[in-house]
């Protein structure tokens, strides 16, 4: 079965946010409820749809998972950017190397 | 649903009907283009005002020859973002010359009853919370403008010709600039 | 440049109380993000991968030295330090929070800048020739008439909800710098056989799904008709354009599926009717936005400067920057000095605070406190004494800005990619990335020469990638990102789509790819040609066999 995690971007921050619960959304992917099949999905997604409609969040969508002893990875190229944050160091966290001319 | 008009809330004494066989003669009636077409002979003897309501894909051209019946032209807008009546609301005012009321139905948020106004439009039907939301308001927080449209339209057989109702009731305020909207801004 | 009047002020400070109450209703749910959607869309406000981007306008490109201080302050105090400079002479802040937008705004309002109109379905930034005003080929100065655009095309009522978006760009030079045939609507400033100056009309070009070049819909337009003629496009398009599909929904389309004759006739007939109306501009107005755009009061001086010639004479590495990024200036002493924002293994487009505050205080003193945003991602100031030009290399050094390469293989433009956008389906920075370490080398990209490199991170093509030389699409292959490769794409008025050339690569396939590209090129290149004239002479074939040769 395919395991599913549930995202969205929290409406007041716009940060990445994962369903925990009823009603309840994380900014930790460690906190995410894994859901076993597409059905169940499914149906804790209308649940998420409510929260949007609510405006808690927007946008939310399932994503597939896998879990270990190590705890849940993502499969995706773009849930992992979502997680860490851009793929590239942004430029004012890079240290400057002055190389003169 | 209320109609906003002039800033203010009045009852709609319009009717639509389904079908036109048994319609007092006296009843303030709007028709679709469809039941115009089909019983615009009968229609056309209709004592009191006519309208007619237009869905977002009928332009007014269709209808040019026949604007002198109505006094009501009602434009609907089934999404918001269905911007097509915003162009047909200035073809009746500015190439058809229309001074009949110009209404706003279906989607239509608050923050597009200005823009709205601008293109000639000059009653909305609106959600129930208009009125406890400040819906008014709206007509004038942007006071400025930058080109012209239906609200500033002149006769080009007169010299500029304002009608007085269709300024009072806008209460905008414009500063005047040197800008190229200069000659719109007054 | 065009200062604000009061009528420009008093829209700005209207249009920002008007959005501060729309966030603060919508921080207290009493809009909902239906509602307020299309609201922070019509002010440049979009929710990208993690947090809330929001797009500043620069009106045709155009900044003077206090406004790029307040776009560092607002990266300093609101975002994570930098700010990104669009192909579409924006600038984007991509870590904004909701509640701080209003205060956003307030800021920029001080420096006469603002946010409107920079997404959503309605008329966005007016670009024009990022060299306007001081370019040796222009015939006129494009700003001016980007400027009367901008004026007409803001907030305007009946064009507010259009079936898409509508981008407008404006040139008065022989050489094209703005893509126009990739435009919506494109104004190319001509001298006609009579001398008179006027409008060619292109409409209907887009990149993305389906890049089609505008053709032209009307030879000459007289300049008095620009504003008449454009609101006629503007309402055929409004009337008849697409709703049923978003991919279909750009004048594009509606230009193809009505044949650009055909749909020529009905601006005309429509522009019959309003042409001798509000819109009508009068020469006495156009020359009022003219005195905006006077020149700056420039020395007198002789074209050729001592001090410059013993400046490259003494140093290589400054002499080899002049030829690629300095311009020829049309005021005798002057040039027109381009800062790249492609240094090796650098982000395309991408600049901090820091150094936004060193480019400001470097226009000031050399530069009449003016600073160009260009549709490669580069800045530029635009009038340098060429007495000065060492001393600004020298000082672009300091904040690694320095990078001799405009116009070279490594000026790469990128979209910002799935490392931040919503719509991506892969990478495009690390790949600029890996592509200006790999070809830093300044010789062998002078060598190489004049050539074009952009890179889209997805189908919606926002690098341009269409009309570059070599042009690479990002997309999704079972999962993992690939990258197809195009060559011959031009839009440097021989105007080109470019051709996919075979199967995607993956990213550590393509530095390789380019590479094998190059080769091609430089083996088979004959007396000088540059690289899009030799693809013109030897076709495709010679790169194929090359790049998909049997191991």
């Amino acid at each position: 079965m395919t395991q599913i995690v549930i995202t969205a971007n929290r409406a007041r921050e716009g940060c990445v946010v994962y369903l925990a619960g009823a009603g309840i959304w994380s900014k930790n992917l460690s906190d995410a409820l894994v859901i076993e099949g597409k059905d169940a999905a499914d149906a804790l997604l209308s649940g998420a749809l409510r929260d949007a409609a609510a405006d808690a969040i927007i946008g939310p969508y399932g994503f597939p998972v896998s879990v270990n002893n190590d705890g849940i990875t993502v499969l995706s190229q773009r849930e992992k950017i979502r997680i860490h944050g851009p793929s590239i160091q942004i430029p004012s966290a890079r240290e400057k190397q002055h190389v003169p001319l | 649903m209320p109609l906003l008009k002039n800033g203010q809330f009045i009852d709609d004494l319009w009717f639509e009907v389904e079908a036109l066989d048994h319609v007092p003669a006296d009843t303030p009636l709007l028709v679709s283009l469809e039941q115009w077409r089909q019983h615009r002979d009968a229609l056309s003897q209709h004592v009191v005002p006519l309208g007619l309501r237009l869905a977002n894909d009928q332009s007014p051209e269709l209808v040019a020859e026949d604007l002198r019946h109505f006094t009501l032209i009602a434009l609907d807008f089934p999404k918001f973002t269905d911007g097509r009546s915003y162009s047909y609301a200035r073809i009746l005012r500015e190439r058809y010359g229309f001074e009949g009321e110009v209404r706003a139905t279906g989607n239509i948020l608050r923050d597009q009853l200005a823009l709205l106004q601008r293109c000639g439009f000059d009653a909305f039907v609106v959600p129930d919370r208009a009125e406890s939301e400040g819906w008014v308001a709206a007509f004038t927080e942007i006071s400025v403008i930058f080109q012209p449209a239906a609200d500033t339209y002149s006769s080009r057989r007169e010299a500029v010709r304002q009608r007085p109702e269709r300024t009072r009731a806008r209460a905008l305020r414009i500063i005047s600039s040197d800008t190229v909207a200069a000659r719109w801004a007054y | 440049m065009y200062h604000y009047n009061n009528a420009d002020h008093q829209l700005i400070a209207e249009r920002v109380e008007q959005f501060g109450s729309q966030v603060q209703r919508r921080l207290n749910n009493e809009l909902s993000e239906e509602e307020f959607k299309p609201l922070r869309l019509m002010n440049g406000l979009y929710l990208q991968l993690h947090a809330y981007m929001l797009r500043v306008a620069i009106p045709y490109g155009t900044l003077s030295s206090d406004q790029l201080r307040k776009l560092a302050v607002i990266a300093q105090r609101y975002d994570r330090g930098y700010g990104h400079f669009t192909t579409r002479q924006n600038i984007q802040y991509n870590w904004l929070e909701l509640e701080d937008v209003p205060d956003i705004l307030v800021e920029l309002a001080e420096v006469e800048m603002h946010a409107i109109q920079t997404s959503g379905n309605c008329i966005r930034n007016v670009t024009a020739d990022p060299l306007a005003g001081v370019a040796a080929d222009e015939i006129e100065d494009a700003r001016v008439f980007a400027e009367i655009v901008r004026q007409w095309s803001t907030l305007h009522p009946e064009f507010s909800f259009l079936p898409r978006k509508f981008k407008i760009a404006v040139s008065a030079a022989e050489n094209d710098r703005v893509l126009l045939r990739s435009h919506d609507i494109a104004l190319r400033l001509h001298r006609n056989d009579v001398g008179e100056t006027g409008f060619e009309v292109m409409a209907g070009g887009g990149q993305g799904r389906t890049p089609v070049l505008a053709p032209t819909i009307r030879e000459f337009l007289p300049q008095a008709d620009l504003l008449s003629y454009l609101e006629a496009v503007l309402r055929v398009y409004n009337q008849l354009g697409r709703r049923d599909n978003i991919y279909k929904a750009r004048i594009k389309i509606l230009v193809m599926e009505t044949g650009a004759e055909a749909f020529a006739a009905k601006v005309e007939e429509e522009w019959a009717r309003i042409k001798d109306g509000a819109l009508f501009l009068p020469e006495a107005d156009i020359a009022r936005i003219k005195a905006d755009f006077a020149p700056p009061i420039y020395d007198d001086l002789d074209d050729t400067d001592p001090a410059l010639a013993a400046d490259l004479a003494k140093n290589p590495n400054f002499a080899r920057w002049v030829r690629s990024n300095v311009d020829t200036h049309k005021q005798p002493g002057y040039g027109i000095a381009t800062i790249s924002l492609k240094p090796p293994g650098g982000i395309p487009g991408d600049v901090t605070a820091e150094q936004m505050e060193k480019i400001a205080a470097i226009a000031d003193h050399f530069g009449f406190g003016e600073i160009r945003v260009t549709q490669k991602q580069n800045l530029v100031l635009p009038s340098v004494r060429k007495r000065d030009l060492y001393a600004v290399w020298l000082e672009l050094d300091e904040i690694d800005l320095a990078a001799g390469n405009a116009g070279l293989l490594t000026d790469i433009v990128a979209c910002p990619g799935l490392d931040y956008c919503n719509l991506a389906n892969a990478r495009s920075i690390p790949i600029a990335q890996r592509l200006s370490e790999r070809f830093h080398d300044l010789e062998e990209q002078h060598d190489i020469g004049e050539i074009t490199l952009n890179i889209s991170g997805c189908i919606n093509a926002c690098a341009q990638h269409h009309t570059a030389n070599i042009g690479i699409l990002g997309v999704d292959k079972k999962g993992t990102e690939h990258y197809q490769i195009t060559l011959g794409g031009r839009a440097d008025g021989g105007d080109a789509i470019g051709t996919i050339i075979g199967p995607a690569f993956t990213a550590k396939e393509v530095d390789g790819a380019v590479d094998t590209i190059i080769n091609v090129y430089l083996d088979q290149r004959q007396d000088g040609e540059t690289f899009i004239a030799a693809i013109g002479r030897l076709g495709l074939e010679p790169f194929k066999e090359k790049l998909y040769a049997a191991a």
